[in-house]
């Protein structure tokens, strides 16, 4: 799963990433968390 | 390691009580301004220090003891090279003689791209902004599930490093920091991750109500709970709760500061004011002609680092607000250790109360200062009854 590439960047492709990554919370969390990462690494 | 390093704090954080209220100290107090000047200084590669943090914590350290300044701004926290190198580079890059780090413009965000941003910025980040910043558009590069999630848990890193040299700093050391929790007007964010200069200053004129609708809505999702947790926050070691960074401003007329800035500006100012709390603001760009803006902050309230502006009109103008800054690297990187210390007498003795003397710009690059010149500012400031 790690060597997939992320190709379509839409909500589906998100939520598999977002399972593989953080098993262990809800995939809303996920994607929120996601979204912070998002906007921090935008500033960089 | 400082014997008392909660002696050293409690002195410290009394001379920035006095700063802000106009008192009189026993001496001005130093601020340290320096960014990838302080790599360049200890010997070592900026590429070396970004990528590796037990290198950038000696750097940190050895410097500190070096120079012990009251106030610090950056402990080699500002590039996040390790995260970033997973997501495509970001914008940044280290110049080819790993001098320093440059910069491109850049954006994320196309102008037909509002009503996105507002209406499901989770969807927006990720479907837009996202794919962008990793240069998707780039056919030799792809990120992968791997990439991200390795990211992710390096962006867990930098922020464990960054916590850490703040403690050692504050607790160990007994300095405090500059920057704490950012209340940022929306356009700040607009102009500097997603529309970049170019696109923003277009919009300004041909997406005038789009931008608007975004940052009434940013304001209300990202400003105003940014302004609530730094109310409630502990800010011991820190020269204020709440930070503000000018850099958007630079590119606005006063009618477009009142339309596109000041409504997200006030709400800090207000909020600051109504619960007597103290701001730190930093300047990257002229400010002073926004002057009006500025004028009916009650003293104790504001400090503000001036890069560009001329400090001694800034004084004139709006002796409401505490400065910092003043030590040019004109003079700190081109002149004799007696200059220096002779103009750092010039600046304490026009400004005494409510001043912090500081390098005004950002030392950068190697010839922005001599080391022995820095040391006699110091020696001088930290011996210098006003």
């Amino acid at each position: 799963m790690d060597n997939c590439k992320i190709l379509n960047f839409n909500e589906e492709e998100l939520s598999e990433i977002v399972e593989d990554c953080f098993p262990d919370i809800a995939v809303d969390d996920g994607k929120r968390l996601i979204t912070s990462f998002i906007g921090w690494v935008l500033g960089k | 390691m400082i014997e008392k390093p909660g002696v050293q704090l409690n002195e410290r954080t009394q001379l920035l009580d006095n700063v802000y209220t106009f008192k009189h100290n026993k001496r001005v107090p130093l601020g340290s301004n320096i960014w990838s000047w302080q790599v360049l200084d200890c010997g070592y590669k900026q590429s070396t220090a970004l990528e590796n943090y037990d290198i950038a914590e000696k750097i940190n350290r050895e410097f500190h003891e070096r120079y012990d300044f009251d106030i610090y701004i950056n402990l080699i926290t500002r590039n996040p090279k390790r995260v970033t190198d997973l997501t495509g580079g970001g914008s940044h890059w280290i110049d080819e003689n790993d001098e320093n780090i440059q910069c491109n413009e850049h954006y994320c965000m196309e102008p037909d791209e509002y009503d996105e941003l507002i209406n499901s910025p989770v969807n927006f980040y990720w479907s837009k902004a996202f794919p962008r910043f990793t240069k998707y558009q780039d056919n030799d590069y792809r990120l992968t599930y791997g990439n991200l999630k390795q990211a992710l848990s390096e962006w867990a890193e930098f922020n464990k490093y960054s916590a850490k040299m703040t403690d050692i700093n504050i607790n160990e050391y007994g300095a405090l920091m500059y920057y704490s929790n950012f209340c940022q007007a929306p356009f700040e964010t607009i102009m500097g991750n997603l529309r970049g200069l170019t696109g923003s200053s277009s919009d300004l004129r041909r997406k005038k109500t789009e931008l608007v609708d975004a940052i009434q809505q940013m304001d209300e999702t990202i400003l105003i709970p940014a302004i609530k947790q730094a109310l409630a926050a502990d800010w011991t070691g820190y020269v204020a709760p709440i930070t503000v960074v000018f850099i958007a401003h630079s590119i606005l007329n006063p009618k477009q500061f009142e339309t596109f800035y000041w409504p997200s500006l006030k709400k800090v100012f207000d909020a600051a004011v109504s619960n007597n709390k103290r701001i730190f603001g930093f300047s990257e760009s002229f400010i002073l002609r926004l002057s009006d803006f500025f004028a009916d902050i009650p003293r104790g309230i504001m400090m503000m680092h001036l890069e560009q502006d001329d400090i001694f009109d800034f004084r004139k103008v709006l002796p409401n607000i505490a400065i910092a800054g003043g030590m040019t690297t004109a003079k700190l990187g081109g002149s004799s250790k007696d200059e220096c210390t002779g103009y750092a007498k010039y600046l304490i003795d026009e400004l005494g109360e409510g001043y912090v003397l500081c390098q005004n710009k950002m030392l950068s690059y190697r010839n922005d200062c001599r080391r022995e010149n820095l040391l006699a500012v110091i020696d001088f400031v930290k011996n210098y009854e006003y």
